[in-house]
Order: C-alpha cells, then structure tokens, then sequence
C-alpha cells in the first residue's frame, strides 16, 4: 500500500472492523507511516477514553434540543425538495445515468430515518430525565450515530433505481416497526435480558443496514 | 405464416444488429499471486475465475463506443467499465481470470457477479445483481440491497449482508455472520462462531458449531428452524416474545420468561456447542434430523 488510506478504514482498523487480511496489509501500511501511525495512536486513545468514561455522562441536556432540531431541519429540508417530480425526472432519464439512478431511494432513507429518530425521541426517552437508563442512553447514542448518517446521505445524495427506492423504504418500515415493538415490550418486562438483547440487535441491524446503502451507493 | 416470417426476419435484423453493437475487447496483464484486482461495472455480468498464473485475464463484451478501462500495475490492478459513456449505462459483461490468491474487490449495481475458486480476500457489493460465491477464500464479504445470494465452498471468513435477497451458504466457514432484513438465510452453523440475524427473513440452520462454539441467531419476525442430529451435543437458549417454541430435541419445555414471552433451556450431551436462538413473533423450531453425509465420501 503506497497511498495513504481513508481515516474511515484507519477508524475501522481501531475497531476491529476488518476483514483479517484487510488488518494485516493496513497494520503494514501504518507501522511503515508515520503520518497514519499518530491518526491510529489519536483513534486509539480516543478509543480508550470513551471505554474509560462513566457511562451516565450523557451530552448536555441544553444540547439535545440542538441535535434534534439539525435533524428535524434535516428532514424538512429534504421534505421540502420536490421528491417526487425529481423522481419523475429521474425514471426518464433513468438510461441516461447510472449515477442519477440513485437519488430518490435516499431521500426515503432520510425520512424514514427521521422518522425513526422522530419516534426514538418521543416514544422512548422521557423529555427532561434526571436518571437515565441503558435503553435511554442507547437510545440517545443511536440517534447520534443516525444523524451522522443522515449528514453522509445528505452529502453524497446519490440516486437509487424506484425498485429499490421501494426496498429501501420497506426494509427502513420493517427495522422501524421491529424496534418500536421490541422497546415496548421491554417498556412492559424492563430487566427481560432477550428483549434487551433483541432491541440492541434491531438498533444495530437499522445503522448496518443504513451503512450499507451508503456503502453499495458511493463510488456507482 | 407470412406474419411469422416476417416476424423471424425482424428478430434476426434485431439480432444481428445487437451483435454489431457490440465490442470483444481482452486485456492481459502481469499480476503478482496475491495481486489486488478492484472492478466496478453497472450492468450487466461479472465473472471472475480463478486461474494458476500470476497474471489477469479480461474478456470483454462491451457496447459499440464504451471504453473499458483497465490497467495498474503488478500489485494492483483496476477496471472500469462505464468510461467513455457518461450518458448511458453500458452493459457489459467481463470474464476475468485472476491468480488463485488475488485480492478481489467487485462493485455493481445491477450485473450479477460470480466468483469461482478464489482463495484470497474477496468483497462482494451490488444493489440488486445477484452474487454466486464459490471456492475457499480466506475471507469472503457480501454486501447486498435486493440481490440473492449463493456461496458455496469453505471460507475461513464469511459475512454476508442483505435487504431483501434470500442468503443460502453450502459448505463450512470457520467465523460467520449472515444477515438479511427480509432476506431468508439458508446455512448449515459455522465450524466456529457464528452469528444469524433477520428482522423479518426465515432462517434455517442445520448442523452444530464445533466444540465450545456459540451460535447466535436472532430475528424479529422470521421463524427460525434448527436441524441437528438426534442427539445433540450443545446447550440451547431459546427465547420468543410472541411467537411458538417447538422442541423436538429434548423433553424440556419452554417456560415463562419474565413478564413476557416464553423460554427454553436444555442441555444435551456435554453441551460443548453453544446455541442461542431469539425472536420476537417468529416461530422456533427444534428438529432432529438424520445426520448429513459426508460428500468427499460419496
């Protein structure tokens, strides 16, 4: 490896993210430059701080307001551009762009994703608390991690076939319901260890799945 | 009769016109043995094969004005398919051969990729192509929207993720992590630790890991049917909110599990393998089954 590789693979490395022979080809890479080296050592304490950090420290409570309102403004924003005349546009030109072939389906995962948020926020965590739970806290830590998601949409915006606008728009119903179902069964038996698990299951299976249309949607 | 003549002179015009509009490029290249090969193409097929040289192959079947742009060096090697036709999606189909132990990397969206007898590093990643993986790469990752997928061999490493494309694994692999959102999964359970996740996708696992490793699966609202051999030597956590708990393994039975659900712990034999199942409505089937052949001794 001659090029310096992307700060996401160097996040990935820290995380054990990647596949064996991926790892040892970048460690390779890392143990030979200097420059990826003191990224990786940064990663790497950031990493230990945040596993050191008590686990109640939660953002401001002032600050909430703020992230839900960038994410609310996010949605709006993509509420407000006219979707589904693009949509049109794009099923005429649909041979004309493979790159343009992508656009609407991420604009559904915009909305639905705020619209998961949107439930996160009044459906699981109480408005003002003094005493946070694990499932609040993962609540809040998920939504985070969706709206830095939402911001990497937002900023490829690439188009996806109306097949696939449809799949991605079933797939995000289906995790959204998933989780709702599982927080409210939890809600009803909150030390049922299976029901933890399975929420934590379904959170991580809605970011993966988010991930990975990122992923299959860049560089086409 | 006139009409059906007239009819097959059209075809064969159409034909022989689409035969024209279409280029036979090959490319050939020194490459090293464990090489890395990174392909992007939108439509149409990819194949890549592999062979015992240490050098790539290409053969091309492109559009009439669509440039294939292939080069790199010995240690890496990269093609690209939609050059020179910005304004349209060109279908091409690319045959590569490749050095056993190349390091493959392939992205389409909509051209189905097949992969054959790799043995390095192999990333998968489609929209809605389907994906046929067969071989003993060390590691193997799919990533897929609306795609089916197939992979058959021994990969040390696998992980497959879906939306809504069926996943069905053959063989043995020593880590794996399948998942699909409404995808079903069709897997026999790792040699080691393995992991099987769907929100709404059926899964079926026969067979258990081997000693001492735990198998996970999970799903919302799929069923999930076990396969094992009449007397299993494994620990099972079974665990549903909603849905039936069938076990055809043991006489336990399930039990209330806190406020909700039911569930249903066992061992059976040294309970060297260690199995955990949860859904939520999906149904949980625990089945004997009579034990798999061997194929290497059919």
């Amino acid at each position: 490896m001659t090029h310096h590789p992307a700060e996401a693979t160097l996040h990935a490395l820290v995380d054990g993210e990647l596949s064996p022979s991926a790892a040892v080809t970048l460690e390779a890479h890392v143990a030979a430059c200097a420059e990826c080296a003191a990224t990786v050592a940064s990663l790497e304490r950031l990493a230990r701080m945040a596993a050191r950090a008590p686990s109640e420290v939660l953002p401001p409570e002032a600050s909430w307001p703020a992230i839900s309102d960038a994410i609310r403004t996010t949605a709006q924003v993509a509420m407000e551009r006219p979707v589904w005349s693009r949509v049109a546009r794009l099923r005429r030109s649909m041979r004309t762009s493979a790159s343009r072939a992508l656009a609407a389906a991420v604009v559904i995962v915009l909305l639905g994703t705020a619209a998961g948020i949107h439930a996160l926020r009044t459906s699981g965590v109480e408005p003002t608390p003094r005493i946070t739970t694990a499932g609040e806290r993962t609540a809040r830590d998920e939504s985070l991690a969706l709206g830095e998601l939402l911001r990497e949409l937002e900023a490829r915006r690439p188009l996806l076939a109306p097949q696939t606008i449809s799949t991605v728009e079933a797939q995000l119903r289906a995790i959204n319901d998933a989780i709702e179902a599982t927080q409210q069964a939890l809600e009803a038996d909150p030390r049922n260890p299976h029901l933890a698990a399975m929420l934590e299951h379904s959170r991580r299976s809605r970011e993966q799945f988010l991930r990975t249309t990122l992923s299959l949607a860049a560089e086409l | 009769m006139r009409i059906t003549v007239l009819g097959s002179l059209l075809a064969c015009l159409c034909g022989a016109s689409m035969l024209q509009a279409q280029v036979r490029q090959e490319h050939g290249a020194a490459l090293d043995s464990t090489g890395a090969i990174r392909v992007y193409s939108l439509a149409g097929q990819v194949t890549v094969e592999a062979w015992n040289r240490d050098s790539i192959h290409i053969v091309a079947i492109v559009p009439r004005g669509a440039r294939l742009q292939a080069g790199g060096t010995r240690s890496a090697f990269k093609l690209n398919t939609y050059e020179g036709m910005p304004e349209t999606i060109p279908v091409v189909h690319l045959h590569v051969k490749v050095p056993r132990r190349a390091e493959v990397w392939v992205k389409t969206s909509s051209a189905p990729i097949a992969v054959r007898g790799l043995k390095g590093t192999v990333d998968l990643y489609t929209i809605e192509g389907a994906i046929e993986a067969t071989g003993n790469p060390d590691a193997l990752r799919i990533e897929t929207m609306r795609g089916e997928v197939a992979v058959s061999g021994t990969p040390k490493w696998l992980r497959v993720r879906s939306g809504s494309g069926d996943v069905r694994f053959a063989g043995e692999a020593l880590d794996l992590a399948l998942s699909t959102v409404s995808g079903r999964i069709t897997t026999p359970a790792g040699t080691g630790r393995g992991r099987v996740e769907s929100v709404s996708g059926d899964v079926t696992i026969t067979g258990l890991p081997g000693r001492g490793a735990p198998l996970e699966v999970d799903s919302h609202s799929g069923s999930v049917r076990l396969r094992v051999t009449a007397r299993p030597d494994a620990s099972f956590v079974v665990f549903s909110a909603r849905g039936a708990i069938s076990n055809a393994l043991s006489s336990a039975s399930p039990r209330t599990s806190g406020q909700s659900g039911a569930e249903l712990q066992f061992t059976s034999g040294s309970g060297a393998a260690r199995i955990t199942i949860r859904t939520f409505t999906g149904g949980v089937w625990l089945n004997a089954a009579p034990p798999a052949r061997d194929p290497r001794n059919r």
